[in-house]
């Protein structure tokens, strides 16, 4: 028994009731489905594991196909074993006759030996008979005698590297091999970026055994984010995440390839000048920049450089930025990454520099 | 029971309903899927959430090569494999997406994937 | 303001809810409660609340709830749970008074309890989707509605026997309003 202006505030709460339901609904719906799904597809190329994923149409498949084609081209010319590549040739020919080379490998080459002028040799693409010497990646992997070391030490230095990249040409000018493998990878990325971009995809991220190239804008607005690796956990735990627009993030670290003897541990980060696995205090070094062959060229430079000459060189870099993960646990942080940086461990100490 | 209580035991039917509704909708909060490929071919997709029994299988990969994966619910692990280095066998249990397994040699691979894509979680991680 | 025994009185009875209040907060931290969203907790504290209604003017309660909020946050729990606490609690005590005065004849006593928890959840989202800036936190509105309204039935039917049992007691009945109480502690 309820007076008729009561029944008619019953009606319309009710009513609001309905209304308030449905719209959470359509919105709960909407906020759960509409998310762009993005495409990944996964595999092996370059001797180690690649994913692309896309935000992109129909013709996302076909665009990653053509992006892995592109990475399987690259190997093809700068790859040590693969007999025909233009590396195999330059370290098969004799020294000082000049051999001809793609336009990819000319590039690289050049790119390699500024590289190694920027970093003081620390970064070095002549290191290739220190690699065949350890073996570290092989069924095989030894501990030279010093003997061998100073052979093969004699010939290293990016000086003697000549690349002509008018006449498409590269020269060994000592006896050394030439070994692009600490730069390759992250051109390959950004390689794989072009052609994606040619193919109409508007944003996406490349995983190229661990070097990252993102592109576009992620459908929500906002920043990707990359785990930095925890080097003493497994594969995909991470110690923080930077948030970054664009850009390529690469690692180097002791902990991808190595090896056991007697105890000591030997990976497979030479030092140019030593000729011995670099030991700086330095378990990993992750480096940002805005194209990946940069940031794999200068993660590799930067772990045989040790953390003082490192945030040195990355102080006087704008766009580069690093962090560093250290033997006694600690993780360095280049202030220009503060606050994109987010800590995620508790086994870490964190600080800025 | 007054007109009050009435009201608010709708909203709360109301609301269970809602809730079961976006729970199916979004999926169980703990899905993660493990995918096994060697080399490009995916070999096998597991969703670890709804395993009951624990179990092994064994992955032949080429060249006289195996792994043998174990299976637990929300887990996996390479727990036996021929290769020289065992990185994979060392790892142990892996549960969490993104986490992966690979054991290069026999380019044999396990990468854990989420079924949520909330923007809150990574979209790679630089190894 | 000069202090009337009644007003001590009130103040004394206040100190006894916070410190009840606080023991029943940490007792529920003790307590494993299935984490099925964030900000699932029994709410224990909100039995002492709902007596203070019962007992306390208005603003003494929210002196009450702030206060709580604030010492159960330097136990531990930091900056982060005192703000969760003292949105969600202020709103639960509001929801229950305003339910408690205006809703007599509408509402019965654990209703209301019930009222106090989902409000009290609802705040909390709220912060939590302040904190976190994501929005889609809502989602775990549904469910949260769920778990508060048990929540707040088990704190009510508490509440009620405790409030009954209290009332009765010579000494203490005075402290009581007894305009709540014929409403809400002896209908069924």
């Amino acid at each position: 028994m309820m007076s008729g202006r009561a029944r008619v505030l019953r009606l319309a709460a009710l009513t609001a009731l309905v209304i308030l339901i449905a719209t959470a609904a359509y919105f709960a719906r909407r906020a759960l489905t509409e998310k762009q799904q993005p495409y990944t597809q996964a595999g092996f190329a370059m001797g180690t594991f690649v994913r692309i994923t896309v935000y992109g149409n129909e013709s996302a498949k076909a665009a990653v196909d053509d992006g892995f084609r592109r990475i399987n081209e690259i190997e093809a010319l700068v790859s040590t074993t693969i007999q025909g590549s233009d590396v195999f040739k330059l370290n098969s020919a004799p020294i000082g006759v000049p051999v001809k080379v793609h336009q990819d490998t000319a590039y690289l080459m050049t790119s390699a030996v500024e590289f190694a002028r920027l970093t003081d040799g620390s970064f070095d693409p002549t290191v290739g008979r220190m690699v065949d010497l350890w073996g570290i990646g092989t069924e095989n992997p030894r501990v030279p005698s010093e003997e061998e070391i100073m052979q093969a030490l004699a010939g290293v230095g990016y000086q003697n590297l000549a690349v002509d990249s008018e006449r498409l040409e590269a020269m060994r000018l000592a006896d050394f091999f030439v070994d692009l493998g600490a730069i390759a990878k992250g051109y390959a990325c950004d390689q794989v970026v072009n052609v994606l971009r040619e193919e109409g995809i508007e944003a996406g991220v490349v995983d190229l055994g661990g070097n990252i190239r993102v592109f576009g804008v992620k459908p929500n607005g906002r920043d990707w984010r990359i785990g930095i690796q925890d080097p003493s956990a497994s594969r995909g735990s991470y110690i923080g995440t930077i948030d970054i627009a664009s850009g390529a993030v690469a690692t180097s670290g002791d902990y991808e390839r190595y090896f056991f003897r007697d105890g000591i541990l030997y990976h497979h980060i030479f030092d140019p000048s030593t000729g011995y696995p670099a030991r700086r205090g330095v378990r990993s070094v992750s480096v940002i920049a805005p194209t990946g062959m940069q940031a794999d060229a200068l993660s590799t430079a930067f772990f045989v450089m040790g953390v003082e000459d490192l945030f040195d060189c990355v102080n006087r870099w704008q766009e580069v930025e690093a962090i560093v993960v250290t033997s006694d646990r600690r993780v360095i942080v280049s202030s220009g990454l503060a606050d994109a940086f987010e800590a995620v461990s508790e086994d870490y100490t964190y600080e800025i520099r | 029971m007054k007109s009050g209580d009435r009201a608010v035991i709708l909203l709360i039917i109301v609301a269970a309903s809602m809730a079961f509704y976006l729970a199916r909708l979004a999926g169980t909060s703990e899905e993660v899927y493990a995918e096994i490929r060697v080399g490009n071919v995916v070999r096998e997709v597991i969703d670890l959430s709804a395993v009951s029994e624990p179990y092994t299988k064994t992955f032949r990969t080429g060249n006289g090569g195996y792994n043998v994966v174990e299976v637990r619910r929300g887990m996996i692990r390479v727990v036996e494999a021929n290769c020289p280095e065992q990185i994979d066998v060392r790892q142990g249990w892996i549960s969490r997406p993104y986490q992966s397994i690979v054991c290069l040699p026999h380019r044999f691979v396990i990468t854990l994937y989420s079924q949520r894509h909330d923007g809150l979680d990574v979209d790679g991680v630089s190894y | 303001m000069e202090p009337s025994p009644g007003n001590v009185r009130q103040i004394g009875i206040l100190a006894l809810l916070l410190a009840i209040g606080l023991v029943l907060h940490s007792v529920e931290r003790v307590i494993p409660v299935p984490q099925v969203a964030p900000g699932v907790k029994l709410g224990l504290a909100n039995i002492a609340s709902l007596i203070g209604l019962f007992c306390l003017p208005y603003p003494k309660v929210l002196v009450l709830v702030v206060l709580r909020s604030l010492l159960s946050s330097l136990f531990g729990g930091g900056l982060a749970s005192f703000w969760f606490s003292v949105v969600g609690g202020v709103a639960s005590a509001t929801a229950m008074y305003a339910a408690l005065v205006y809703g007599s004849r509408v509402f019965s006593f654990v209703s209301v309890s019930i009222i106090g928890a989902l409000v009290h959840n609802i705040g909390q989202l709220a912060v939590a989707s302040v904190v976190t800036g994501a929005p889609r936190i809502y989602l775990y509105l549904p469910v949260l509605i769920v778990s508060g309204s048990i929540t707040g039935f088990i704190v009510g039917l508490v509440s009620l026997v405790v409030l009954r049992r209290l009332v009765c007691v010579d000494a203490l009945s005075p402290m009581f309003s007894s305009q709540l109480c014929e409403r809400f502690l002896f209908r069924k």
